[in-house]
């Protein structure tokens, strides 16, 4: 076992290790990693064009304009576009995040030239056609109408609305059905033009590929592509939470939705990883965690129980997260202030342990797939963490005390100053809550 | 056709090694060396197809209490020790199977395999564990009620199916999940969790050698007993069944099923290549036709699955603004009888054929994902061979196959249709 064990290893680390990272004249950073377990290479491509750059009025502006790159091209109709992805059994699908917009892609290694055709053509030759833009927005605003039946969604988007209120974070990107509607071509255009630039740009390859051969292909199709300085923007930061807030969402449900937080870590905060850890001890570990102990496993409230810290670039968020029947709000609010509170004040050298444990052994299954290697690729790039932080992952986790997930519990839980939100049939009188003002 | 061929080119088969202990457990393991990680899975062959009238759910109930502890580990003991370990683990319960697994560094998955022949054999379901945690089941049925699209296939199976046991929830009915007590899920552990009616799957850096002592070690002393199956089959529908379900939503959609065939039936091949050409993908019919062109779907997907005891072709659809479900319903039905009516073009079906290939290509990048098709097919009495079979059935299905099939299948009198509709405006 020891043997296969230590024959195997380099094999490995150098999977896990060797991200390549090269940069165009143009700015254009390539991240690249060579594996040839199956004859598949997995691509993503990354622009600074997220919904938090949506002008206030605008917003679904990022959504639509990213969306709309694949709808027909300088060279390529929609219709030519896909097929000619899709006849090779390959994928190719826009994204739009708060921060970023730009593809997933997938093909068979031989379909790689093919891959790169379209992508260079919907990154640099959309044509923003206005019937093609109608029929997104008509597409848009209907799925906006299918997600308010999801309480799920009602309750996560009711939960950045109340914490963010104006600022960018405070909507989705899909936008609002006004907004959408009222969304031109010429706006996506210039939306384009500003922010789908080689300087705001990464691609991800991941997979059966020689390293020179595809630089040299993504040269060929990118390097004319034109740099343009970024405009600098601004954002407000939203208010401080001074006294908790709570919010009733009314909904015709068999269960309460209840998500309760405050301001968490953006990206690139110093002590993301004791934060993470402690939220891990907290709620994030499945059914391990404390959260889950108390309130699912102990009390029998809720099939889901959990919390997690959602970051972007421009802000973050800590929310903890429950699912039970009406009667049961009271109890399972006060549960999770609860343990706000026993967390701020204690941690356990098993806990810690534990979770430590946890994070050092799972890491080789965390990039077990070309896919996931991909996504993590993007997190190191994004988190600029460095091209070698997975060989050093290990070390920054053990070097973890108690007192430093204490302190991020301190710096990010408040249980005496929260936001709540509350989706399903519940009268607010029926919440005995101390210190809370309501709001409509 | 070029396309095809190269896509074939691209598919090699995959090796399994497959033994039984004396005790009938089924042990396959496939080697992928690429990552030192290993998924061991354990798939029982019960799920809610095998429940007794009046205990559906049970299966998954059981699931759930497979977490509260052993004579040897305290509740959440195990989730703690492959936690410890790095290990990700989990269970679920489908129609026909009850899967437990965990994905860990190969050094150390002899630990997933002693854990679960110490859950195959040893479980305590005690009656202060199950109160809360049936409630915790009770929480989860709530969530799949207020989920208007989980309500909308729930009764949609109820009315494709009369009297076999496909109808009923994975998850159960409500009256039958209070009415389950602790003596009942103990009583279907014993029943069902035994080496012959298991199939263990090692997916990943697995040593074979080292491995099959390791499974010898710790399931060789467990007993087997071979649990019948049941055979249960539905009268053939004849005639179309409707229903509107009405329930507080915002946007109406539209399911239908369609009976097709079991999981080792030859036209389930075809019945592949029409659902990748009706709805995967931008290009696939559907999106091209009714979401863009016509502007009358926000979206149209099909899934076509095969089972042991019979197979169906499902269908949903949400309008887009202002169109009413009539139409939209009348519109599907257009595209259908054009895949009856005219035959596809060599080149679609090229591209179906090689979207197919491609998904299997695919899914090879996860031991954690082949092992848990493996597991399915040798459940479902395929066999992991059928892997390999494959890409040379799809290639098989021609143009006429497809007219075929969507002809025989794909009939008004074959199909149950469900509106879901608002129960007030809004």
């Amino acid at each position: 076992m020891i043997k296969a064990f230590i024959i195997l290893f380099p094999i490995f680390v150098s999977f896990a290790t060797d991200i390549q990272r090269d940069t165009l004249d143009n700015g254009l950073v390539i991240l690249t990693v060579e594996a040839h377990r199956i004859p598949v290479v997995e691509m993503r491509a990354y622009v600074r064009a997220g919904s938090v750059l949506d002008p206030s009025g605008k917003e679904g502006l990022a959504n639509l304009t990213g969306q709309c790159l694949i709808r027909g091209t300088g060279q390529y109709s929609y219709g030519e576009l896909v097929e000619s992805i899709e006849s090779v059994g390959g994928e190719f699908t826009p994204f739009v995040t708060e921060d970023y917009a730009g593809f997933n892609g997938k093909v068979l290694s031989k379909d790689l030239g093919r891959l790169i055709d379209i992508l260079e053509s919907c990154l640099q030759h959309p044509e923003f056609d206005s019937l093609e833009l109608l029929r997104l927005k008509r597409e848009t605003i209907s799925l906006i109408k299918v997600r308010s039946d999801n309480p799920f969604e009602v309750s996560e988007k009711g939960f950045r609305s109340l914490l963010f209120g104006d600022h960018p974070l405070g909507h989705f990107p899909e936008g609002i059905e006004s907004s959408v509607a009222a969304i031109t071509a010429p706006e996506a255009r210039d939306f384009y033009d500003t922010y789908y630039r080689p300087n705001n740009t990464f691609l991800i390859f991941v997979g059966d590929f020689i390293k020179d051969s595809l630089l040299m292909m993504l040269r060929s199709h990118f390097e004319l592509w034109k740099r343009q300085e970024m405009p600098k923007l601004e954002f407000v930061e939203p208010a401080p939470i001074d006294r908790s807030k709570a919010k009733v969402i009314p909904m015709d449900i068999s269960q309460a939705y209840i998500l309760l937080g405050n301001f968490g870590p953006r990206y690139g905060e110093a002590d993301w990883n004791a934060a993470r850890v402690m939220n891990y001890v907290l709620g994030g570990a499945g059914l391990t965690s404390r959260i889950s102990g108390t309130i699912r496993e102990e009390k029998g409230l809720a099939y889901i129980a959990y919390s997690s810290f959602r970051r972007f670039i421009n802000g973050g968020y800590f929310a903890a997260e429950v699912q039970t029947k009406k009667e049961m709000v009271n109890e399972a609010v006060t549960a999770l202030i609860q343990e706000m509170e026993k967390i701020r004040d204690t941690i356990h050298v098993e806990e810690v342990a534990r979770a430590k444990k946890f994070y050092t052994g799972y890491l080789p299954l965390a990039y077990d797939t070309y896919g996931e290697m991909a996504s993590i690729i993007a997190s190191i790039e994004i988190d600029d963490l460095g091209l070698d932080y997975l060989s050093r992952f290990e070390d920054y986790i053990r070097a973890l005390t108690i007192s430093d997930l204490q302190t991020a519990a301190k710096k990010y839980l408040h249980p005496e100053r929260f936001y709540l939100l509350i989706v399903g049939d519940v009268d607010p009188e029926d919440i005995a809550l101390d210190k809370i003002d309501w709001v409509q | 056709m070029l396309n095809l061929l190269l896509a074939i080119a691209c598919f090699q088969p995959i090796e399994v090694i497959e033994y039984e202990l004396d005790n009938g457990l089924r042990v396959l393991i496939y080697e992928d060396h690429f990552v030192p990680v290993v998924s061991t899975q354990i798939h029982y062959r019960v799920g809610s197809y095998y429940e007794p009238k009046g205990l559906t759910g049970i299966s998954h109930l059981l699931e759930h209490m497979a977490f509260k502890g052993t004579e040897k580990h305290g509740p959440k003991e195990y989730n703690k020790i492959i936690e410890e370990a790095g290990g990700y683990e989990n269970g679920y319960t489908s129609v026909d199977r009850t899967v437990y697994y965990a994905n860990l560094r190969s050094d150390r998955y002899e630990l997933e395999l002693e854990m679960e022949a110490d859950r195959m054999h040893n479980l305590v379901i005690s009656p202060e564990e199950f109160v809360p945690e049936k409630a915790v089941v009770m929480e989860e049925k709530r969530l799949r009620e207020n989920d208007p699209f989980s309500s909308l296939v729930e009764q949609l199976d109820l009315m494709s199916y009369t009297c076999h046991p496909y109808r009923n929830p994975i998850i159960g009915f409500m009256p039958d999940l209070e009415r389950t007590t602790r003596d009942d899920v103990y009583n279907w552990y014993r029943r069902n969790y035994n080496p012959a009616n298991a199939v263990i799957v090692l997916a990943g850096d697995v040593d074979p050698e080292e491995a099959r002592g390791m499974v010898i070690k710790h399931f060789g002393s467990i007993k087997g007993v071979p649990v019948d199956d049941m055979v249960y089959s539905e009268p053939p529908q004849r005639g179309e069944r409707r229903f509107v379900l009405k329930k507080p939503v915002n946007q109406p959609a539209l399911a239908i099923y369609y009976h097709t065939v079991p999981s080792d039936h030859e036209d389930m091949y075809a019945l592949d290549v029409i659902s990748v050409i009706l709805s995967s993908g931008y290009s696939a019919r559907f999106e091209q036709d009714l979401v863009r062109d016509k502007g009358i779907a926000t979206a149209v997907s099909t899934y076509h699955q095969n089972l042991k005891y019979g197979g169906g072709f499902t269908l949903l659809a949400i309008p887009q603004q202002d169109i009413d479900l009539g139409t939209l319903e009348e519109e599907i039905y257009r595209v259908l009888e054009n895949l009856k009516s005219a035959p596809i073009s060599e080149s679609e079906l090229a591209k179906a054929k090689n979207k197919a290939l491609a998904q299997d290509i695919y899914r090879r990048d996860s031991p954690e994902r082949i092992g848990a098709h493996i597991g399915q097919l040798e459940i479902a009495g395929r066999g992991w061979e059928s892997i390999n079979e494959y890409p040379a059935s799809i290639q098989k299905v021609n143009i006429e196959d497809v007219m075929a099939v969507a002809q025989k299948y794909l009939t008004q009198d074959n199909r149950t249709v469900g509106y879901l509709v608002p129960t007030e405006v809004k």
